[in-house]
């Protein structure tokens, strides 16, 4: 029979401390025998949500789909006796079965994943570049941003795979790659449409995005000023 | 499994407080609430999960489910039967009850505890209280041969099922009328967030003679007088608020009142309406004397059978507009539940639900040791509280979402102050 000196309520013998003040009570009298069994039990039910099946969900969505596909192709064949424009739409819906590829087969590793979803990018728009006589637009303006964003996206894929991230150092990242890009798009969009380099606009927004993304990485190689920031932004909500 | 006279329980249309129950639930929130009773042994779950069966026979409308129309949801009378599951150190968080084989309640044990579960679309306290108690005495026969006496809290799972014991009663006793239902935001106490899937729940025992003893000092009902205390304990964290504004908002307790009590039904379902009594804080500070004046009036005025009809009559007719009949749930759903926050959950300080005292026939007391009630969450409310008498122990437990429990301790404080002893219990040990 134990009494918080704080409150002055009594406590059930299962209680080790007082649950209205947290004041731990110890009572010299009592050994360890006279324990009663506690209140509630101990098991500790986990509460999941409503859970959905998103594989169940995937295939659901995969096969309504795949019906508009096959109705489109239908359609296309017993109009023009040929499968022409219902071309785009098998290939959408190829491109949508490499990206959900992930939900329905287990991947070792989420670099192959990644790899089939750039490469399916790549092929789809290689399909259309063919069937509209755009080879030329496709190699000298698609193709080299798409490596160089294939290269920014597995960077994120290692980055969110890391245990400790720093959120700095991939936003300074992400800020130095849209400043090469837009560099990239307006020299191949000037070479391809004028012939000659010309960078005026890209140019304009390069130095803000430079100087942002230096600070981002300053503060991401700087732990002593992320935790002073930390202390002056502190919100006590 | 059913009899004939669960024929028209097939599928049921539910009464205005189920309607509200079922259309303001949502992935992280139901009402739900608990009634615990501790016997003098440890519970033979195989015998409880008997006795269950026979009982739910006797009180069908427990086996109702919940079932989503297009307009309005329904509850049908489930075919398959409930399992009695083990404790849990988190009660009243799983809001799913799918894992219930979709029965609205659950039932449990925990060494020598039954507990019983019920969404409130299901039962009130009233109704609770009967299911539970009708369950423990068939648990008595089944286990120890004790033979059943039928009493308030008691059916006899013998009999056939009463079509009143299911109706409707709030359609039944409601009046057109005009109703306003205007009041100021109430003053809510607020807190750091508890982890989800948690509530802390304290529970207060002291000896109903010292609470009678006092409330008769004051001369007002244990349930004024707790809720006076109640009160003052708000008033004083109300005090530490550093805004004017919000120092000066009333304090509103919702107090559920037994419709049984005005009207004669039988019902085993909801029955009950929501008074609030309300504390002007903008007039300044109050004495303890002064606070359970202001209840006791209060009560007196607000608990007539005018007044609680009124109530109802307003309940029923916010669901009678034809257009919002016609409204698909969907898109109504939402409104609803803006609704309720905004001309229900805000305009409350907290609840203070009182069952009252619980007489069980005296050959099956000796079986029973205590008796427990326990509110659960409410939408924005960080608090509620709930009490039940049983024997010569009356138990106030407080339901809390928030991590702080300044609250209960000024509660229960409080009631150590005027000399009444408190001994507490918690799920956080």
């Amino acid at each position: 029979m134990s009494y918080c000196v704080n409150c002055g309520v009594k406590l059930a013998a299962s209680e080790e401390k007082c649950p209205l003040c947290n004041t731990v009570v110890i009572n010299p009298n009592e050994t360890g025998e006279d324990k009663k069994e506690a209140a509630y039990s101990h098991r500790f039910e986990e509460y999941p949500g409503r859970t959905i099946n998103v594989k169940y969900l995937v295939q659901i969505i995969l096969a309504i789909v795949g019906i508009g596909v096959l109705v489109q192709t239908l359609c296309d064949f017993l109009i023009s006796f040929s499968i022409s424009w219902s071309l785009y739409g098998i290939g959408a819906f190829a491109l949508l079965v490499c990206f959900v590829l992930p939900v329905l087969v287990k991947f070792k590793s989420p670099y192959i994943a990644t790899m089939i979803d750039l490469v399916a990018i790549a092929l789809y728009i290689f399909m259309i570049a063919v069937m509209t006589d755009g080879e030329i637009w496709y190699y000298e303006f698609f193709l080299p941003l798409h490596i160089l964003s294939s290269i920014y996206v597995w960077c994120m894929v290692i980055f969110l795979r890391k245990k400790r991230r720093n959120y700095f150092r991939a936003g300074g990242i992400s800020l130095l790659f849209v400043c090469f890009l837009l560099i990239l798009i307006e020299f191949l969009l000037d070479i391809y449409i004028v012939g000659k380099v010309y960078l005026i606009w890209s140019l304009c927004c390069a130095p803000l995005l430079l100087a942002i993304a230096i600070l981002l990485l300053v503060i991401a190689a700087n732990p002593k000023l992320r935790e002073e920031m930390g202390r002056r932004l502190y919100m006590n909500y | 499994m059913h009899s004939k006279n669960t024929k028209h329980l097939e599928w049921l249309k539910p009464d205005n407080t189920a309607n509200f129950c079922t259309m303001v639930t949502t992935k992280k929130f139901a009402h739900i609430f608990r009634l615990s009773v501790e016997l003098e042994e440890e519970i033979d779950p195989v015998v409880l999960d008997s006795a269950l069966q026979v009982v739910l026979k006797r009180i069908p409308s427990f086996a109702l489910k919940l079932r989503y129309g297009l307009f309005w949801n329904y509850m049908e009378l489930a075919k398959d039967k409930p399992v009695v599951e083990e404790d849990v150190r988190n009660p009243m968080a799983r809001r799913s009850w799918k894992l219930n084989k979709h029965f609205l309640f659950r039932v449990r044990y925990f060494g020598k505890r039954i507990s019983l579960e019920v969404f409130h679309a299901l039962a009130d306290g009233t109704g609770g209280m009967t299911f539970m108690m009708t369950l423990v005495a068939e648990y008595l026969r089944q286990k120890y041969g004790y033979e059943i006496e039928e009493s308030r809290w008691i059916l006899n799972p013998d009999e056939e099922p009463k079509p009143e014991e299911y109706e409707d009663a709030y359609s039944k006793v409601a009046r057109r009328q005009k109703f306003n239902r205007k009041s100021p935001k109430a003053y809510q106490a607020k807190g750091s967030k508890e982890n989800e899937g948690y509530l802390n729940i304290v529970t207060g025992r002291m000896p109903v003679e010292a609470i009678k003893a006092k409330a008769k000092e004051y001369d007002c009902t244990v349930t004024a007088f707790l809720t006076a205390v109640l009160m003052d304990a708000f008033q004083d964290i109300q005090e530490k608020e550093k805004r004017r504004k919000i120092r000066q908002m009333p304090i509103v307790i919702n107090i559920p009142v037994d419709l049984r009590k005005f009207y004669s039904s039988k019902t085993v379902s909801n029955f009950f309406a929501n008074i609030n009594i309300g504390l002007d804080r903008a007039l300044g500070h109050y004495s303890f004397a002064e606070i359970v004046e202001q209840v006791k009036h209060g009560m007196a005025l607000n608990i007539t059978e005018k007044r609680v009809n009124n109530l109802i009559a307003g309940n029923i007719a916010s669901y009678q507009y034809k257009v919002y009949k016609v409204i698909p749930m969907f898109i109504k759903k939402p409104f609803v539940i803006l609704g309720n926050y905004m001309g229900g959950e805000i305009k409350s300080t907290c609840t203070m639900s009182n069952l009252g005292n619980v007489v069980l026939p005296p050959k099956m007391s000796t079986y029973v040791k205590g008796v427990q009630a326990v509110a659960g969450r409410n939408f924005g409310r960080v608090t509620s509280c709930m009490g039940v008498s049983y024997a010569d122990i009356m138990s106030v437990t407080f339901t809390r979402k928030i991590k702080e429990a300044e609250i209960e301790r000024l509660f229960y404080t409080k009631l150590v102050e005027m000399g009444i002893p408190v001994e507490v219990e918690s799920n956080q040990s």
